[in-house]
């Protein structure tokens, strides 16, 4: 794949994901995971951007799609503890590079009333690494 | 009796009840006041020709307490969703102190029905609308389609999910059927926190079964938050005179976003 259609690729899931966010960004008061979150995820000392759209189905499964470096990857296994608000996801699928993400993230929500300030806080752990995480509502 | 004055003035002051009374149609000694019917055999559920007044206090969709339907479940009794139990409980053991309605942002259409400052129902059968205009909150309104039109796709990427919902509404016998789905998930849509999800469709039935009272039953459908659909409701009273005693008995102008200075008494202790 060439520069430009990379460079291209990347603006195309930038534009998607405003999209998203323009279209789930309506889930404050309802489901607390389901909406558009935004944070970061600590790797090797940086901080990498990530963009997280969880979506609550009728039958309570929660689907969701994370976004980082230009890559758009599916979630699986999101589960939500509402007994103690902990949260719990797989982030699994090719990366820009078509290289293969997965790593697991798991944390707990605070600020749960809050439609504006709610976050979710955590640690990701793939094989080799683990760090930090946080995801504000947006 | 045998003092002329006195009987004068009992007589004027009966006069003057009935002349009232006729005048504004306001029920006398527990006179019970049939309910106002267009030429066309409609009822009318809000402001009819002649009379004044308005819609006020109401109850709950769940527990039996003052307004509230003694068929109601209690709050134990709903189906919630685990997660939606746990965010109930949450929103109670903190006094509702994150109430987006406090915020002076949009309350749900159940909502507005229980909210103080009352509300009229405006019908229009030459427009196909019912309009329900509530002074509390926002000051807004919600319309209802009397034209047989559907509801709205939910997963159709066209449709807008609003405060309000898309409402269709048709009449059985007496009682105005009314049909929404469309709802953004803004708002905690009744009265004691009550969550919902983008899957929510509510089924209003509304009927007047005198000039005082306004019967209000709700059926819940959401999936993503209750397991099953459930239903509860309670009766409106009619107010006769302004929220200040006036004879206006018209809904006042009131903006809660203006100096709402109640958000900041809102704590979980």
């Amino acid at each position: 794949m060439s520069a430009f259609l990379k460079k291209l690729r990347q603006h195309m899931l930038i534009i998607l994901g405003i999209c998203l966010v323009a279209t789930l960004a309506f889930g404050q008061e309802g489901h607390p995971l389901d909406g558009t979150w935004s944070g970061d995820r600590i790797v090797n000392g940086e901080k990498v951007r990530v963009l997280v759209i969880m979506r609550l189905l009728p039958d309570q499964r929660i689907e969701g799609t994370i976004i980082e470096n230009g890559a758009r990857i599916p979630l699986r296994d999101v589960n939500l503890d509402p007994s103690a608000w902990t949260v719990s996801l797989t982030v699994d699928g090719p990366g820009r590079s078509g290289e293969q993400i997965s790593y697991s993230m798991e944390g707990s929500i605070k600020n749960l009333g809050s439609a504006r300030n709610r976050i979710i806080v955590g640690q990701w752990r793939d094989e080799k690494e683990e760090g930090d995480f946080s995801l504000n509502m947006n | 009796m045998k003092n002329p004055l006195m009987t004068f003035s009992s007589v004027t002051l009966l006069g003057m009840t009935i002349w009232c009374a006729s005048a504004v149609a306001q029920p006398v000694d527990g006179e019970t006041i049939p309910t106002p019917r267009m030429a066309n055999g409609q009822i009318y559920l809000g402001l009819s020709p002649g009379q004044k007044g308005f819609w006020g206090s109401s109850g709950r969709i769940f527990g039996t307490r003052g307004r509230s339907h003694v068929t109601n479940l209690e709050a134990d009794e709903i189906p919630f969703q685990p997660w939606a139990r746990s965010l109930w409980e949450y929103r109670q053991a903190n006094n509702e102190k994150d109430d987006p309605h406090a915020r002076c942002l949009p309350a749900g259409v159940v909502r507005l029905i229980q909210t103080v400052n009352g509300f009229q129902v405006l019908q229009h059968p030459e427009l196909n609308r019912v309009y329900m205009v509530f002074g509390g909150g926002v000051h807004t309104w919600r319309v209802i389609h009397t034209d047989g039109r559907p509801l709205v796709d939910i997963d159709d990427p066209d449709t807008i999910p609003t405060y309000m919902g898309y409402s269709t509404g048709h009449w059985e016998g007496d009682t105005l059927v009314v049909e929404t789905n469309g709802f953004n998930e803004k708002t905690w849509f009744a009265s004691g926190s009550l969550p919902s999800t983008r899957y929510m469709q509510l089924t209003e039935r509304i009927s007047r079964p005198n000039f005082e009272t306004l019967r209000y039953e709700v059926t819940v459908d959401d999936p993503g938050a209750y397991t099953r659909p459930w239903t509860g409701g309670f009766d409106v009273a009619w107010n006769w005179t302004g929220w200040d005693g006036s004879e206006k008995a018209e809904l006042h102008e009131y903006f809660c976003q203006d100096n709402n200075l109640d958000v900041m008494h809102m704590t979980n202790e």
